[in-house]
C-alpha cells in the first residue's frame, strides 16, 4: 500500500472535523485540509512517500485510479461520480498534486459547462463575457449541512436566491412541477419508440379513423360487418393500450427516478459555478442554476435520473454538442419562470454567437417578433464591429433559437427535444378517435359479440288495434320486429323502451288490414325479430333473423 | 231499441272450449317455458328459447292441433323435429316451426316435442303438454234478448276514438254471466274496449261500458270465464259458451 499517507490524510481531516477544528466537512473543504495537512501535520516519512508517487506519472495515474476505486466509495458511502470530480479539481490547485501531469487535466481556470447563464455584468448592455457557463456539482454529505445546502462557487450571492433555483429542481423531481413535466410530455412529447414503430402506430391510428369513417358513413359492410368491427375493436384497443403502456411505464419510471435524485439533492451539497468572482443580484439566474442543478443530479447518479428515458434526454439534450443552450429567467420556489430584462441579455447571446438555444421566459420582448428585430438590427451592428476588430472566434456564428417557457418543466421539455409537432398530431388524432370509439363502444361490442336473441314476452297490447311485440333484451336498438301476415299490412317496427303503462322494452304495430285479404282468420300472420345492428348515428341494413312468433301466440299473451 | 239479430253457434275452439282452451294453453305455455329456458336454439352459436304453443284447426275436428314452436335465436340453417307420445305428428320434419298434431285413437292427452336442428346437430328442445278439449256442447236456448240503450254513431273506428255504449239484456242470463262487446273498423270486429274486456251485468239486465267506434258493433252475453279473441273476422253464432248475441249498426250522425 502506497497511500497509506493519504489515509492519514483522511482521517486527520475527519477527526479534526468532528472535534470542530475544521468547520467545512472534510470533503467540502479537501482542498484546504490538504494544504493544512501538507504543510504542517504530514511527517517526513510521508513527505517521502508522496514524493516517490508523485516523481512518476504511472504512480500518479495509480493513485488517482485508487483514490475514484478505493477511497472515493469509502469516503462518500454512495455513488456519486462527481466527488472525485470535486476532489481531482480541489488538489489541482494545491502542492504537490498541482505539479503531477496526472492532475494537469483538472487544473482549468473553470469547467465548460454544457449550460450557460446570461447575467450582465455592472452596466453592460449585453457583451459576450455576460454570456457566463453554469456548472453545478453535488457533493455527498453524510447529512445535510444547515445553511450550505447550496453554496455558491466562483461568485457571491444571497443564498435565499440560489434555494429557488433549489427548491424548483425538488419540485421538479418530486412534486407538483414533476407531473407538470410528465403531463406536458404525455401531451406533448415524442415517445421513446424506434421511427419504425412510430409509423406503424400512426398508421394504425389512421385505419382506425378509416374503419370508423366506412362504418359510419360509408358503404353498406353487410356480411364484414363483423369482422370489420372486431378489427376496429382489436386495433383500437391495441393501440390504446400500447399507448398507455409506453406513457404510463415512462411517467412511472421517471417519478421513481425523480423521486430517487431528489433524495440525493436534499441530502447532497449544491455547488454553484459561475465564473468571473462577481456579486450576483438579481434573480435572473435562477433558471439556469435550476437546470445545472438538474443536470448535476444525472451526472452525479447515472443510477438514478438515467434510469428514465424523459430524464436522459434531458441529460442528452444539454450534453450533444451540436447545441449550445443559455437560459435566463427569475424561477419561484414552485418552478415557474418570471420575466427578466431581456434586450440586454438577447443581445449577449448573439455578440457571443455560439450560443444556439436560448430559453427565457414567456415575455413581450422574447417574442418572435422583437427577437427578429433585434437580432437584424445586431446583425446589422455585428458587421460593423466586425469590419473593424479581427474575428476572434473559431466557429461559424449559429443561428439563435429563442424558447419560451413559463415554468422550469418547460425548459427541461425544451431541452430534452421532447416537444413534437408530429406526436401533437397523433395525439390529438388518438384522442379524438378514442372519444368517438368510446361513444360507439357499446354498438361496436353489440357488432362484434352480439347480444343474445331476445324472446317475446308479456306484455301483448291491451288495445285490440295493436300488436305489441315485448322483448326481455337491454339493446332493443339492435332488433327489429317485422309483421309478415296475409291479412294485415307487413311492418317493420323499431324496439324501444315505452314508459306508458305498462311499461316495457317493445315495437308497437298499429294492425291495419289488407283491403283485398281473402284470409278469414285474422290471426294468421308471423312476427320475425331480426338484429338491426348500429354504429352511431348509423343503422346497418337488417342482418340475421333470431326470432320467429305467430301472432296468434302474441295475442295470447297476457297484457297486464 | 235496435233489433237482435240471432246468429248460429259455431265454436271455435277444437281444443276445447275456449275456456278449457285458455286453462290448458296457460299450463302447456308454463311448462314449455320452462323447457324452453333450458333448449339452445339462438344466439349465433344456438343458445336461444324454443316455446311450443298449440291450436285448434278445425271445430269440427278436436283430435287435430296444429303446432306452433317459437322460436328465439339463429334461424339460418335450421330445421325441426317433431315427436308424439301416443299421437302422430305430419309431417314430422319441417323447415318452418310448425306441424299438424293428432291425437291417438282412445287418446285425450300427449306430449308433443320438438327437437332444433341445425346441420344435424341438436341447439334446442321444448315440449308441450296437451290435451284433447270436450266437443263444443250444443246451444241451449234461453231466449235472452239484448236491448240497446245507448247506441254509438256509426263512424270510422280506430284507438284515437271514444263513445259510450249501454243495454240491457231481457231474460233470465246464468249466474255470474258477462256482456263482451265488439266494435267493426275496416273490416274486422275490433273487442272493445279492451284486450279480454268484459262486462259485468247489473241485476236489472242493464251494462254499460265506453268503446270504441265503429260502424256496426256487436255484443255477446258469455260466461265469466270465457276466453274472447281480440279481432273477429265474424260474430260467432249462439252456442255453448254464447248465451246471446246482437249485432246492430253504428246510429247514424
Amino acid at each position: 500500500m502506497r497511500f497509506v499517507w493519504f489515509l492519514n490524510f483522511w482521517g486527520w481531516s475527519r477527526e479534526s472535523h468532528r472535534a470542530g477544528l475544521l468547520l467545512r466537512h472534510p470533503l467540502e473543504g479537501i482542498g484546504g485540509n490538504w494544504h493544512e495537512w501538507f504543510n504542517s501535520e504530514a511527517t517526513a516519512v510521508e513527505r517521502a512517500e508522496i514524493a516517490t508517487v508523485g516523481s512518476s506519472e504511472d504512480f500518479q495515474r495509480q493513485f488517482w485510479e485508487w483514490l475514484g476505486r478505493v477511497w472515493i466509495p469509502e469516503a462518500v458511502h454512495n455513488d456519486n461520480r462527481l466527488a472525485l470530480v470535486f476532489v481531482g479539481e480541489e488538489f489541482a490547485r494545491v502542492a504537490p498534486f498541482d505539479g503531477w501531469t496526472a492532475f494537469a487535466r483538472h487544473r482549468r481556470p473553470f469547467p465548460a459547462g454544457v449550460l450557460a447563464a446570461v447575467v450582465l455584468g455592472g452596466e453592460s448592455e449585453g457583451t459576450a463575457e455576460d454570456v457566463r457557463p453554469v456548472d453545478a456539482i453535488l457533493l455527498p454529505m453524510e447529512r445535510p449541512v444547515a445553511g450550505r445546502a447550496i453554496v455558491a462557487d466562483g461568485f457571491r450571492a444571497e443564498t435565499s436566491e440560489l434555494n429557488g433555483a433549489r427548491e424548483s429542481a425538488l419540485q421538479l423531481l418530486r412534486g407538483r412541477a414533476g407531473w407538470r413535466l410528465l403531463m406536458h410530455w404525455v401531451a406533448t412529447g415524442r415517445r421513446p419508440y424506434p421511427a419504425w414503430l412510430n409509423a406503424v402506430l400512426n398508421g394504425g391510428w389512421l385505419v382506425v379513423g378509416a374503419l370508423i369513417a366506412w362504418l359510419w358513413l360509408g358503404p353498406d359492410p353487410g356480411e364484414r360487418l363483423r369482422a370489420m368491427g372486431a378489427v376496429l375493436l382489436g386495433l383500437w384497443g391495441g393501440l390504446v393500450l400500447v399507448a398507455i403502456a409506453v406513457t404510463g411505464v415512462q411517467v412511472f419510471s421517471a417519478r421513481r427516478a425523480g423521486r430517487g435524485g431528489a433524495e440525493h439533492l436534499a441530502r447532497d451539497q449544491i455547488r454553484l459555478r459561475l465564473p468571473g468572482r462577481f456579486t450576483l443580484k438579481g434573480g435572473s439566474a435562477g433558471l439556469p442554476f435550476a437546470l445545472g442543478i438538474l443536470h448535476a443530479v444525472s451526472r452525479a447518479y447515472p443510477g438514478s435520473l438515467g434510469q428514465s428515458w424523459v430524464w436522459r434526454q434531458f441529460s442528452d439534450g444539454l450534453e450533444k454538442t451540436d447545441a449550445a443552450w443559455a437560459a435566463t429567467g427569475m424561477t419561484t420556489a414552485s418552478g415557474q419562470v418570471q420575466p427578466v430584462e431581456l434586450p440586454a441579455k438577447l443581445r449577449a447571446c448573439l455578440r457571443d454567437g455560439k450560443i444556439s438555444n436560448l430559453i427565457t421566459p414567456v415575455q413581450r420582448e422574447s417574442g418572435r417578433g422583437a427577437v427578429e428585430r433585434l437580432t437584424t438590427e445586431m446583425a446589422e451592428r455585428l458587421q460593423g464591429e466586425q469590419a473593424t476588430l479581427p474575428d476572434k472566434s473559431d466557429s461559424p456564428r449559429r443561428p439563435l433559437r429563442i424558447h419560451r417557457c413559463r415554468h422550469v418543466a418547460d425548459a427541461v421539455l425544451a431541452v430534452a427535444r421532447l416537444p413534437n409537432a408530429a406526436q401533437i398530431g397523433a395525439n390529438l388524432l388518438a384522442l379524438v378517435l378514442s372519444g368517438v370509439m368510446v361513444w360507439a363502444l357499446p354498438d361496436l361490442g353489440c357488432i362484434v359479440f352480439p347480444p343474445s336473441a331476445p324472446v317475446v314476452v308479456a306484455p301483448s297490447s291491451p288495445s285490440p288495434y295493436f300488436l305489441w311485440v315485448s322483448l326481455d333484451t337491454r339493446r332493443p336498438d339492435f332488433f327489429q320486429v317485422v309483421l309478415d301476415s296475409p291479412v294485415w299490412a307487413n311492418r317493420r317496427a323499431d324496439i324501444a323502451p315505452r314508459k306508458s303503462q305498462p311499461a316495457s322494452v317493445r315495437a308497437e304495430i298499429r294492425l291495419v288490414r289488407l283491403s283485398e285479404a281473402s284470409v278469414r282468420n285474422l290471426e294468421e300472420g308471423e312476427v320475425w325479430i331480426e338484429r338491426r345492428p348500429c354504429f352511431l348515428t348509423r343503422r346497418f341494413e337488417p342482418g340475421e333473423i333470431v326470432g320467429r312468433y305467430t301472432m296468434n301466440y302474441l295475442n295470447r299473451l297476457r297484457h297486464e | 231499441m235496435n233489433k237482435l239479430t240471432p246468429l248460429p253457434v259455431v265454436r271455435s275452439a277444437t281444443f276445447g272450449s275456449e275456456r278449457r282452451f285458455g286453462l290448458a294453453a296457460l299450463l302447456a305455455l308454463g311448462a314449455a317455458l320452462s323447457v324452453a329456458m333450458l333448449a339452445g336454439c339462438g344466439d349465433r352459436a344456438g343458445a336461444g328459447a324454443v316455446t311450443l304453443y298449440a291450436r285448434p284447426v278445425s271445430a269440427r275436428d278436436p283430435r287435430l292441433l296444429e303446432i306452433q314452436a317459437q322460436v328465439a335465436g339463429s334461424l339460418d340453417g335450421v330445421h325441426y323435429k317433431w315427436f308424439a307420445v301416443a299421437g302422430e305428428c305430419n309431417p314430422q320434419e319441417t323447415t318452418a316451426p310448425v306441424t299438424r298434431f293428432r291425437f291417438a285413437t282412445a287418446a285425450k292427452d300427449d306430449q308433443i316435442t320438438v327437437d332444433v336442428l341445425r346441420h344435424g346437430k341438436r341447439i334446442g328442445r321444448s315440449s308441450l303438454d296437451v290435451r284433447m278439449a270436450a266437443v263444443a256442447a250444443p246451444a241451449v236456448p234461453l231466449n235472452l234478448k239484448i236491448e240497446m240503450i245507448e247506441t254509438p254513431f256509426a263512424a270510422k273506428g280506430g284507438p284515437d276514438t271514444r263513445a259510450s255504449i249501454a243495454g240491457r239484456i231481457v231474460g233470465e242470463p246464468p249466474p255470474d254471466s258477462r256482456v263482451v262487446i265488439y266494435a267493426r273498423d275496416d273490416g274486422v270486429w275490433f273487442i272493445q274496449p279492451t284486450t279480454n274486456a268484459k262486462h259485468s251485468i247489473a241485476s236489472d239486465g242493464s251494462w254499460s261500458s265506453w268503446t270504441h267506434s265503429g260502424t256496426a258493433y256487436a255484443i255477446l252475453v258469455v260466461p265469466s270465464d270465457f276466453m274472447p279473441l281480440r279481432t273477429l273476422d265474424s260474430i260467432p253464432a249462439l252456442r255453448g259458451d254464447i248465451f246471446a248475441r246482437a249485432v246492430i249498426d253504428g246510429r247514424p250522425k
